[in-house]
């Protein structure tokens, strides 16, 4: 078979292969379910011996959403909170919490037969300090009362009010709602409607955002003026998934408009040609669609972080294009540009590659899905390019003459009068190198996962406002606590219970535990007991009541009964269960004690806790801080590790010449993280450095290959700034992973682009024209 | 939850609509003009597990803007305040409030009747007149309000209002047939400043 048949089997393969690409992606996304945006998605799951209870609490936590609406006119408020929840409950992925009526009623019957044996704390105080008379006094004064509080049972069953107290402790939200249609609650002078329910699916399918925002979204214009004054507060980890999903998109439209736009006028600037312009769409389009098919071969979903990274891909890919449409330009052949171009390719595209391949090593689930988009993406430009040698042919056109008289003119001479200066240029290097070093030292490093929240001021503004108003609980922090049985771990929860409460008023309680709804068997028997004895016994509280009533109290001769040895946590009903967190999540050999928003024991009580058998705090917020501190040294190390193998490759490929590419890529690096990391070096910034080492690497390469040129120069600058154009527009993004990716690569690229030429010349020792006036 | 309700006197007034929402209407119209109230009240609970009903007597005071005290002096004192800021609390010998739980409802109720703010019942309740002789005539009328919601249903079957001048008298009716009736008797009201 001839060269040109070859030829162009190659290229009919390649475009082949392209095809089978773009079906393939095309039939996926149709399909749906392509992409997430589940920012936790990025980081590793961890194994903390308590992550089935990390997962317990998050999912149940993040299903769940809140919408408190509130309007100067409690009717209007009303009307527009019943449109709402209608509104919300025709959508397929959306449940509504609803049946609270029939919720009360199914806990009051089956809580029943137990009522003398579940006190709330306050209860079981007062009986232990009270006398009779004064127990009973306090219940005649209440049936005199015109008020008398919340009754889970009739008097007649439950004469002190045991249920009524106990219901108050487990729900204590609960009975600060009004039992209008929407449940509402005053607050601040203002009448605010809960509408509440979960989302079938996870938060972070955008199938479940959007059922969601579709409604939020079109409510106001729908109600029309009945909207008006009223506000709408949001609560729920969909909202800010939703949100961050519409950073993430409205990102990637940004960034891959931007660099398109870019790439678009400096091919018409450059090249003016309309060929040129195919050669880049065509290696753009390879690159893209050999990402996309191998990301989704690869990964179940694409995150819409990576697409949102995966944008500056356009900006690399493009490189190598320009490097061989400058060579064409200069030699009117493809296979001869093809030739000179191929090995500084390969050496470019493969330490490129192998940066990004060292972030599969890392533990990140994003990163490592971001180096396959990358690495694929990278691979389908170089191929595409290679592709283009064979086959590109393009009619004369504008000449590349004036870029390359403004290269000799202005660039060359400017480099060679500070090369001429190489001592003190190596001293003032050296210096800046020490300062940046120095100055990355003081500045140290920040790990705190919270940095890397994306929601806007205002969403979590109004999360706290929900959160004051109805009393939430923190799913960051609780305690695990395990044991043998069951009995042991509700033992165990109600000594940790008593540890974190036991010196704070009922209504200052922090703990939120399981023990409140179903205690330990030997709580119940002693809370029994004290009923037995101080209320129901022969000079108990109810003969002292019965006098006051002037009553014969027959009916309560009965009561409290015998102690029901059968109550256990996985007794309660699912349904009742699922309202009670604490409930929801104990099992046979563990439960977990929750806190509430806002409210942290003193440290001497952490610790004192820590002592407890069986028991575990969990702060979600450390750990994943720890987490990424952990990584990033780890990373660090890595970065480490490769630059020491980077540097015995550069000697042993390019001998003295490598120290060009060292030097250039070290500089590069301290400068783009002392401009970028003025809060601290993240693992971000780490990360981000081993693209800074692949792109410099890339230019000092090609330099080296094809020499301190006019060309390559150009192709030099052409690339850098298609790349510093798409991580420019990154370095502006609102979502904090992709603002510190950004702006490290953006000036780690301007540094390169600034500093490797200047490098090549002083390795190069070359002379300086006379025409200059200076020495060489 | 709900245990007691009262309501304030009605002026005696000529209606001009005697259809039920009519009258409701107006007698909202009316109760919105008072200011002040002043009276005593005697209250009689009926509960079937005790031997005897159980009776109390005490003061009230209304005023438009700052809510309600209701004194029940015997046979046993205590001092409940509703107010539209504070909601509903109980003094304690010490004069400090003690709020009451789940108590929003009772302050919506006690502070809708005698505001005449009639819409607010009515996230709550089936407000009905109940036909008979009207109030055109300044004869006895009677108003009953049905718990909407099966939970309030279930803690309270009914309240029954009844007066001819004024409110005379209030009947609470349980589900389980436990009653309580309050009889009033105003000795001071006045209209609102305009």
């Amino acid at each position: 078979m001839s060269a040109p048949v070859m030829h162009r089997y190659l290229v009919g393969l390649w475009l082949l292969g392209l095809l089978i690409g773009g079906l393939y992606c095309g039939e996926r996304i149709l399909r749906g379910e392509v992409f997430q945006s589940n920012i936790l998605g990025l980081i590793p799951e961890r194994d903390e011996g308590g992550q089935s209870v990390y997962s317990g609490v998050t999912k149940n936590f993040e299903k769940r959403f809140v919408v408190m609406l509130s309007h100067p006119d409690p009717h209007q408020g009303s009307a527009l909170a019943v449109a709402l929840k209608e509104k919300l409950a025709q959508q397929d992925l959306v449940d509504m919490n609803g049946a609270s009526e029939s919720l009360l009623g199914e806990l009051r019957d089956f809580f029943k037969p137990y009522r003398h044996q579940l006190l709330a704390v306050e209860t079981r105080q007062r009986l232990l300090a009270q006398n009779p008379q004064d127990l009973a006094a306090s219940v005649v004064t209440g049936l005199y009362s015109p008020v008398s509080g919340f009754r889970l049972y009739p008097f007649a069953d439950d004469p002190f009010n045991l249920g009524g107290a106990w219901f108050q402790e487990v729900f204590p939200e609960a009975v600060r709602f009004r039992g209008t249609e929407i449940p509402s609650l005053r607050a601040e002078g203002r009448i605010w409607y809960l509408i509440d329910g979960q989302v079938r699916g996870s938060p972070f399918d955008l199938a479940s955002q959007q059922a969601l925002s579709t409604v939020l979204d079109d409510f106001p214009s729908q109600s029309g003026t009945q909207m008006g004054d009223a506000d709408l507060l949001f609560s729920g980890v969909i909202f800010h998934a939703t949100e961050a999903a519409r950073l993430a998109r409205s990102e990637i439209s940004t960034v891959g408009s931007g660099s398109l736009l870019g790439i678009l006028l400096l091919v018409i600037a450059v090249f003016r040609s309309r060929r040129a312009l195919a050669a880049i769409a065509f290696t753009l389009l390879s690159s893209v669609l050999m990402a996309l098919t191998i990301s989704l071969l690869v990964f179940d979903r694409v995150h819409l972080v990576t697409l949102a990274f995966g944008t500056t891909l356009l900006g690399l890919a493009v490189d190598y294009c320009f490097h061989f449409l400058i060579k064409y330009r200069v030699h009117g052949d493809a296979l001869v540009a093809g030739r000179l171009i191929r090995k500084g390719l390969l050496i470019s595209a493969g330490s490129s590659i192998a940066a990004y391949l060292v972030q599969l090593v890392s533990p990140f689930p994003g990163l490592q899905q971001l180096a396959v988009f990358l690495v694929a993406g990278l691979v389908g430009a170089c191929s595409a390019v290679l592709v283009l040698t064979l086959c590109f042919r393009e009619l004369p056109s504008a000449s590349l003459s004036p870029w390359l008289i403004f290269f000799s003119t202005r660039v060359e001479p400017a480099y060679l009068r500070l090369g001429a200066r190489r001592l003190q240029l190596c001293c003032s290097l050296a210096a800046v190198l020490a300062l940046l070093a120095g100055y990355l030292y003081w500045l140290g490093s920040s790990d705190d996962i919270r940095h890397l929240n994306s929601s806007s001021q205002s969403l979590l503004d109004s999360e706290r406002k929900v959160q004051t108003l109805l009393g939430g609980i923190d799913p960051q922090r609780y305690w695990v606590v395990a044991g043998q049985d069951q009995q042991q771990v509700l033992e165990r929860t109600e000594k940790v219970v008593a540890a974190i409460d036991d010196d704070r008023a009922p209504t200052a309680r922090l703990a939120v535990a399981v023990t409140a709804m179903v205690p330990s068997l030997a709580a119940q028997r002693g809370d029994h007991a004290l009923v037995a004895s101080r209320l129901y016994g022969s000079d108990g509280a109810v003969t002292v009541m019965c006098v006051m009533l002037q009553s014969d109290c027959s009916q309560w001769q009965s009561l409290p009964g015998d102690v029901l040895d059968e109550l256990e946590p996985s007794g309660v009903p699912a349904t009742v269960a699922a309202r009670f967190l604490p409930a929801a999540l104990t099992t046979e050999n563990r439960s977990i004690v929750l806190l509430r928003q806002g409210a942290l024991p003193a440290q001497r009580k952490l610790e004192s806790m820590a002592e407890l058998p069986g028991v575990t705090y969990v702060d979600q917020v450390q750990v994943l801080s720890e987490t990424l501190k952990s990584f990033r040294i780890e990373v660090t190390m890595l970065l480490a590790a490769f630059l020491g193998v980077f540097s015995l490759a550069c000697i042993f490929f390019y001998g003295r010449r490598g120290s060009v590419v060292l030097v250039s890529v070290l500089a590069s690096m301290f400068v783009s993280l002392a401009l970028s990391a003025a809060g601290g070096v993240t693992l971000f910034h780490v990360l981000a450095l081993l693209l800074v080492l692949g792109l410099t690497v890339d230019a000092a390469v090609f330099y080296l290959e094809l020499g301190l040129n006019g060309e390559t120069w150009l192709a030099s600058t052409l690339a850098s700034a298609t790349s510093i154009l798409a991580f420019g527009l990154l370095a502006l993004s609102d979502v904090p992973l992709l603002h510190h990716f950004g702006s490290v690569v953006f000036f780690g690229l301007l540094a390169a682009w600034l500093i490797t030429p200047l490098m090549f010349q002083l390795a190069r020792g070359g002379t300086v024209p006379a025409s200059l006036g200076l020495k060489s | 939850m709900l245990t007691i309700l009262v309501v304030g006197p009605v002026p005696a007034v000529v209606f001009g609509d005697e259809s039920p929402a009519g009258f409701i209407s107006g007698l909202a119209q009316r109760l919105a003009k008072t200011g002040q109230l002043e009276g005593t009240f005697e209250q009689t609970r009926y509960i079937s597990v005790l031997s005897i009903p159980l009776r109390s007597s005490g003061t009230f005071t209304y005023q438009r803007g700052e809510g309600i005290v209701w004194r029940t002096l015997e046979p046993v004192a205590s001092v409940v305040r509703i107010s539209p800021d504070q909601g509903v609390v109980v003094v304690d010998d010490r004069n400090n409030p003690q709020p009451v739980p789940a108590s929003e409802l009772v302050g919506v109720i006690f502070l809708g009747v005698f505001s005449g703010d009639f819409s607010r019942l009515n996230d709550y309740f089936r407000v009905e007149h109940e036909q008979g002789v009207t109030a055109r005539e300044g004869d006895h009328w009677e108003l009953r309000l049905t718990p909407l919601r099966k939970q309030l249903a279930e803690h309270l079957r009914s309240i029954a209002i009844a007066g001819t001048q004024l409110v005379e008298s209030i009947t609470l009716l349980e589900p389980n047939g436990d009653r309580t009736e309050i009889v009033f008797e105003t000795t001071e009201s006045g209209e609102k400043f305009h």
